[in-house]
């Protein structure tokens, strides 16, 4: 049994060097990192490109947010503290969109957008 | 709630004005039993808090209380059903009775419709529960004849809550009260006690600051010669957070009927039925945050129990943050028929542990 559990602990130690060591190809384009607060997203204004896909990394610094976008592809994502949620989005057409948070997260909830300009 | 704050990360003025009190946010989450919250979120933390009250009172005696603490668990069961149990430990320095026990199934009518079942908050504006004074409310306490009307106790029941975009829709169906042994004895027996219809229908939307609507019951009550004492009441409320510079208001009329609210005692000595009482009440307060996170507030109340007697009460509170989790309230108050006092409450709350 006690072999078992440090086979599983080496394994897994390896396999999260591996993945720190070689991250994945697939995640094309460029990184944004987004953190979401009461009545609030910083930074609150981004810009991607059209075609190309981009990483978003998404966090709450107070309370808990909802995000969604059908134009840009963002399907409903919970930003919890604590934890960072990771959303690929590759914008089809240029334009501006605002997006509002999805769900009632406090004082300050209406005026909470973030808006994305797609060039 | 602080394992709610701690879970999300959150201060305090997330969902109160000044705790107790909540704000508009806050208010929502009550009404939804907690539903509009992320049980994922929430996992974050243990769901047990505790709390304890020191209260200074220099019309009481002993004037000084240290006996009260309570211990709360509040959180989801899965993902559809919370609860809140709140259990005194100690409560005016005696052993503590139970303060609230329910369940809430939060499924319905596509996450709108909340079922609450055990010891519930009754439909009511949400500060007769969660209020910024030391003092209760006397408003919804109308003393008339032989019992008074509870509009604003935790009392055993089930409720159900329709909550959706601007709408509040209340309705509970209540059994005797909270107070104590005494009244739980009694509730143990349901066809000899209090019962009651109450309802509740508001406009209040989550992102504004401002809530109007009416409350108001039905009910009957055993009455000691026999036969039944039959009841309603209806009450118009606005209430409005503070924003802006512009002071939070809470405003409340209030009508009762009661149908046979006692006798009186006649020169021949016998007994003779006072007939039936229409009662009145208000309650206006303005409430306004100072010096960041302090808040001053001013209530008046002015009571006609609809047998002759009139009343008048009024206090002015002050409360403010001494560190985190712990809070201090101080209060002048006065009554029509009443030495003025004063009291203050230092309040303790906090979650057993540091976050996960």
């Amino acid at each position: 049994m006690r072999f078992m559990k440090r086979t599983f602990q080496l394994l897994a130690a390896l396999g999260a060097l591996a993945f720190l060591t070689f991250p994945a190809k697939s995640y094309a384009g460029s990184d944004v990192s987004l953190a979401a607060s009461m009545g609030k997203f910083a930074p609150n204004a981004i810009e991607l490109h059209a075609g190309e896909t981009t990483t978003l990394h998404l966090t709450s610094t107070e309370g808990v947010h909802w995000l969604k976008s059908d134009d840009l592809g963002i399907p409903m994502t919970t930003i919890r503290p604590g934890s960072i949620a990771t959303v690929l989005v590759t914008p089809k057409k240029a334009g501006t969109y605002v997006l509002h948070c999805q769900m009632f997260c406090g004082p300050g909830h209406a005026d909470m957008t973030i808006t994305v300009t797609v060039v | 709630m602080p394992v709610f704050a701690q879970a999300y990360a959150a201060k305090c003025s997330l969902c109160h004005v000044f705790p107790p009190a909540l704000n508009t946010y806050g208010r929502y989450i009550q009404r939804t039993g907690y539903g509009g919250l992320d049980p994922h979120t929430l996992d974050r933390s243990l769901p047990f808090w505790w709390d304890q009250q020191v209260r200074y009172d220099n019309n009481q005696s002993p004037r000084t209380e240290v006996g009260n603490m309570a211990i709360h668990a509040v959180g989801f069961l899965g993902t559809d059903v919370t609860y809140h149990l709140q259990q005194w430990i100690l409560q005016n320095n005696k052993a503590g009775d139970l303060d609230t026990f329910w369940l809430a199934y939060n499924n319905l009518f596509n996450r709108s419709g909340h079922v609450f079942a055990g010891l519930v908050q009754a439909p009511a504006p949400s500060p007769f529960s969660q209020w910024m004074d030391i003092a209760a409310f006397t408003t919804p306490e109308i003393t008339v004849g032989e019992h008074a009307y509870e509009l604003d106790a935790n009392r055993w029941g089930s409720k159900f809550n329709y909550v959706h975009g601007d709408l509040d829709l209340e309705a509970g169906w209540l059994y005797a009260g909270d107070g104590g042994p005494s009244v739980w004895g009694a509730s143990s027996n349901f066809s000899n006690t209090d019962k009651t219809f109450q309802y509740k229908a508001a406009y209040a939307n989550p992102n504004y600051p401002l809530e109007a609507g009416i409350y108001g019951s039905r009910g009957s009550w055993p009455l000691a010669e026999g036969g039944y004492d039959h009841y309603w009441s209806v009450a118009p409320y606005v209430e409005r957070d503070p924003i802006h510079g512009v002071p939070g208001v809470l405003a409340v009329y209030q009508r009762a009927y009661d149908g046979n609210p006692g006798f009186t005692t006649l020169p021949t000595g016998t007994l003779s039925p006072l007939g039936p009482a229409n009662s009145a009440a208000a309650t206006l307060e303005l409430y306004q945050p100072v010096f960041d996170e302090g808040l001053v507030s001013l209530r008046k109340e002015w009571t006609n129990d609809g047998l002759g007697t009139l009343g008048q009460t009024g206090n002015a509170d002050f409360s403010y943050p001494i560190a985190r989790f712990l809070r201090a309230y101080v209060e002048e108050y006065f009554g029509a028929h009443t030495r003025p006092g004063w009291a203050y409450t230092i309040w303790w709350a906090s979650p057993f542990t540091s976050v996960k």
